[in-house]
């Protein structure tokens, strides 16, 4: 499958990237190993405890052997900055839900797999290509199962049901819809990119283009947008979606009406889905002011922004804050527990590492400006990741309405964990020079 | 190129974003976490604070009168030990925050009044040991305090009882109070009680002083070099009523001759005698007069928040008769009046009252004194203290305080009575020496009808129970 089939022995002069890489792995190691050991000191846990570190170190392990095998001349920061976050949320997971560490460590040592095979097969992106429209056709055919047959892990009556599932093993569709829609995006832009950036176009109507080129895969996005936000109220995923195509149709087009038409659409759809929808009415309200309704529907808001003031500068400690009063904390409100036990400067940690890995998923995306295709799914995957992150720490932040989503590779969920690493493995592809040929 | 452009701008936006963010967690991390963190929903603060085992409050014996117990679940209850002490212990609730001396020596019972060493600092910030506050002992007496807070029992009012010495706060009791253990559940119907209770009347109250300004009144004729036996000019007799203005006061009973004496005004409550007292003195002496045994300001009580002194004591007086006749702009407290009580008992010397005594580490033995040794404030001579005193014990004796009188006991005392708008208030003053140079002091103020018989008897029965608790005293 491989189109390096035969292992060999690596000269680190000739590959100074793999020695970074290492480096920095070994220090994410440490990070990760100093912070289980605090947590179990505090809660005095046995040698078991010590099982997601093994699976977290194993993954590393073999990560980076893999992908010195098969792709030497990779980027050097992705992969430690997708395990160290990893890392990161583990200990958290661990610190906030027990129940579900080992769990999630085996999704890490899956998803590590995934952006292995991901990074190092270069069919991978041509089938992403190739067959863009039997994914897609695929993608929504899930997601309509998972409208019509979609359960939720926790068997709550009234919680949205996202996922399905067999025989205890859940994933969500619409975190593989979200890597489908890039690629199928990046793809179809990429073959309309010469029509779209061609100046004569651009002139029409003053600047404006109005072809269906442009249009067709606007009202596709939108229709799978409204999909998603009318069936499954996941206002989140409907917004990820949403701005990471209107990035990449900016970036095809040159066209910076195409983000002000897109915002217009948003503003129009989120007052459309305030008068419509309860759950986006109450998302909205409990925006505006949580603390009228603190011990209410502003509960998980105000939670959220105590777990920041509680924190302070440098947190109370991994298991010695208090951040279980937020709901859900080691899912989609794991960045407040973050900052409530690693304080600001935990947080400063996080949001500097996304800023690290989305300043080189854009740089992969510039080294592929003759291949549109791959600089587009560069940017849509990087955008992808970035935007999912901005949402959910802007929404615990209350800087915008709060939306279920996850926080890439650090919060609980094997479907997004394994997404967002297949994406690192794609970008991490895309980062290769070694072999450009074969992408 | 345009796609380079593209993607800078792309970049751009989103480190924007990101900054945004971080400048968001900055703001709730940082500059507005204190603001946070005092909201009534950071229910980690409430945790932590059932984390912390406050220290005990003892009385001056030893006698436990709040400590903290072990919860079922994680944390700390606070017990007090008697209702009595509620309404000078307060209350120290996870919702509703402190009151009373819980509220008062809340730094030390927390151990959050020192600066921490950086050993102290780690073991709590970072290695999150729990946390112990220090015990307190107050100079209370808990068989003292529950004779007040029983004299009190369905009535409105309040009781000092006072080591005059020292200014040692033996009892203060405040009617109608709360029941901490009962507070949380109980707050929303407390809060909106007509009567107050979480009024402390004793320490915090105003009170009109009426009749019970007449020792000091007193003071004044005889620091002006006239003397008790002098006679007054009363063409109406000593038993008429003083009009002023809205209030016409009386005596509180009648006169048991017809001398026209400050002896029979003082022992018989004439207003009337008083009235021609102070027209007698002039403005000037009496407003010097109630200044000097201060009338015209408020006590101090270290950790307690009081009544505001005035801005002007002279602005006050403005109707000075009445005032001077405790029916005008003077208002004091119950313990204002005990330090007055006090200075007269006292041989002419004000203490300073205090409550807290000593403190003692968490895990230590041993008690460190935490009041200087009090100092007293010489207001007027012995001889005319003395004169005073012994009206008193004549008051007691045959007079409107008759009925404080306790086989044995040599208490005096004084009755007076105000008109505050449609209430009456009434005091009872009184002291009773223990031993030469020993001398503990009462007040009682009872709101509503009480008769002055009513207050007397209250006072004797405290200073019955003050002098047998007296019995097992521990010097200071």
């Amino acid at each position: 499958m491989f189109s390096i089939t035969r292992p060999r022995r690596l000269d680190l002069e000739l590959y100074p990237n793999i020695g970074q890489e290492r480096t920095l792995l070994a220090l994410a190691g440490a990070f990760v190993t100093v912070n289980f050991a605090a947590l179990n000191t505090v809660r005095g846990a046995s040698i078991l405890a010590w099982l997601p570190v093994l699976a977290w170190v194993a993954a590393a392990i073999i990560g980076h052997w893999a992908l010195n095998q098969w792709l030497p001349r990779r980027d050097p920061l992705i992969f430690p900055i997708t395990m160290f976050l990893s890392g990161w949320g583990l200990a958290a997971i661990d610190r906030l839900a027990p129940a579900f560490a080992d769990r999630q460590a085996l999704w890490l040592l899956v998803s590590v797999a995934g952006m292995v095979f991901s990074a190092c097969s270069p069919r991978t992106l041509r089938w992403l290509r190739r067959y863009r429209y039997s994914l897609l056709v695929g993608g929504i055919g899930l997601l309509l199962f998972s409208i019509f047959f979609g359960v939720n892990p926790s068997g709550q009556q009234g919680a949205p049901t996202l996922w399905l599932g067999i025989s205890g093993v859940y994933f969500q569709p619409s975190e593989v819809l979200k890597l489908i829609l890039v690629a199928f995006l990046a793809s179809y832009l990429a073959e309309q990119y010469p029509l779209l950036s061609a100046r004569d176009v651009q002139r029409t109507l003053g600047g404006w283009s109005f072809s269906p080129r442009v249009f067709g895969p606007v009202l596709l996005m939108w229709g799978v947008c409204v999909m998603v936000l009318v069936w499954q109220r996941d206002l989140g995923t409907a917004l990820v979606f949403f701005l990471a195509f209107l990035s990449l149709l900016y970036l095809a087009s040159g066209q910076v009406w195409v983000l002000f038409a897109g915002a217009g659409l948003m503003v129009v759809a989120g007052i459309l889905a305030y008068q419509l929808f309860a759950v986006v009415q109450l998302r909205v309200d409990i925006w505006f002011n949580p603390w009228i309704e603190a011990e209410g529907r502003g509960y998980h808001i105000v939670q959220s922004l105590l777990d920041f003031a509680n924190g302070g500068i440098f947190g109370q400690g991994i298991g010695q804050g208090a951040p279980g009063y937020v709901p859900v904390a080691h899912s989609d409100s794991i960045y407040a527990a973050l900052a409530e036990e690693w304080g600001f400067l935990g947080a400063v940690g996080v949001v500097c590492t996304l800023m690290v890995f989305t300043l080189r998923g854009l740089r992969a995306a510039l080294a592929h400006q003759e291949r549109p295709f791959y600089a587009l799914l560069a940017v849509g995957m990087t955008t992808l990741i970035a935007v999912q992150s901005l949402l959910i720490i802007g929404g615990v932040l209350k800087l915008i309405p709060l939306t279920g989503v996850t926080l890439p590779f650090v919060s609980y969920g094997g479907s997004s964990l394994l997404i967002s690493f297949i994406m690192a493995g794609l970008l991490l592809r895309l980062t290769s020079t070694e072999d450009s040929h074969a992408l | 190129m345009r796609f380079e452009r593209s993607v800078a701008h792309l970049l751009i936006g989103l480190m924007v974003a990101f900054i945004l963010m971080l400048t968001s967690a900055l703001y709730w991390g940082v500059a507005g976490a204190d603001e946070a963190l005092s909201s009534p929903f950071n229910y980690r603060q409430r945790a932590a604070l059932a984390a912390l085992e406050r220290g005990e409050i003892v009385d001056r014996n030893g006698h436990p009168l709040v400590n903290s117990i072990a919860a079922e679940t994680d944390g700390w209850l606070r017990l007090t030990r008697d209702p009595s002490l509620s309404s000078i212990t307060g209350y120290a609730s996870l919702t509703y925050g402190t009151g009373g001396a819980e509220a008062a020596y809340n730094a030390i019972l927390t151990d959050t009044d020192q600066p921490k060493t950086f050993t102290d600092t780690f073991d709590r910030d970072v290695l999150h040991i729990p946390q112990h506050g220090n015990d307190i002992r107050l100079t209370l007496d808990f068989s003292v305090q529950q004779a007040a807070a029983d004299a009190l029992s369905g009535r409105t009012g309040a009781v000092i009882v006072m080591d005059a010495t020292n200014g040692a706060l033996l009892a203060v009791a405040s009617s109608p109070t709360i029941d901490p253990s009962t507070l949380d559940s109980e707050w929303e119907s407390l809060i909106k009680r007509t009567d107050n209770p979480f009024f402390n009347r004793a320490l915090q109250g105003e009170y009109q002083p009426g009749g019970a300004l007449q020792p000091v009144l007193l003071a004044g004729w005889l620091i002006a070099g006239r003397t008790i036996s002098d006679t007054l000019t009363l063409p109406q007799g000593l038993d008429s009523p003083v009009n002023l203005g809205e209030v016409m006061v009386n005596c509180l009973q009648s006169p048991a001759d017809a001398l026209l004496t400050p002896t029979q005004a003082f022992l018989a409550g004439c207003p009337a005698g008083f009235d021609a007292m102070i027209v007698a003195l002039g403005e000037t002496t009496t407003r010097s007069t109630l200044t000097l045994f201060g009338a015209t300001q408020h006590t101090e009580l270290t950790g307690f928040t009081l009544p505001a002194p005035p801005s002007d004591a002279k602005a006050i007086i403005s109707d000075w008769q009445s005032d001077a006749l405790g029916q005008g702009a003077i208002r004091l407290s119950p313990l204002d009046m005990a330090v007055i009580t006090a200075a007269i008992a006292n041989d002419g010397n004000a203490p300073q009252p205090f409550l807290l005594e000593s403190t003692r580490a968490y895990g230590s033995e041993e008690w460190v004194s935490y009041t200087a040794p009090a100092q007293t404030t010489p207001i007027t001579t012995a001889q005319t203290a003395q004169a005073i005193q012994t009206l008193m014990h004549q008051s007691v004796q045959s007079g409107t305080a008759f009925g404080a009188a306790r086989t044995d006991l040599p208490i005096g005392g004084h009755v007076g009575q105000a008109i505050s708008g449609q209430q009456t208030l009434t005091w009872f003053i009184g002291f009773v020496e223990i031993e030469p140079d020993h001398t503990l002091v009462t007040v009682v103020l009872l709101e509503g009808d009480s008769t002055a018989s009513d207050a007397a008897h209250t006072g004797g029965d405290i200073l019955r129970a003050a002098v047998d608790a007296n019995t097992h005293l521990t010097d200071f």
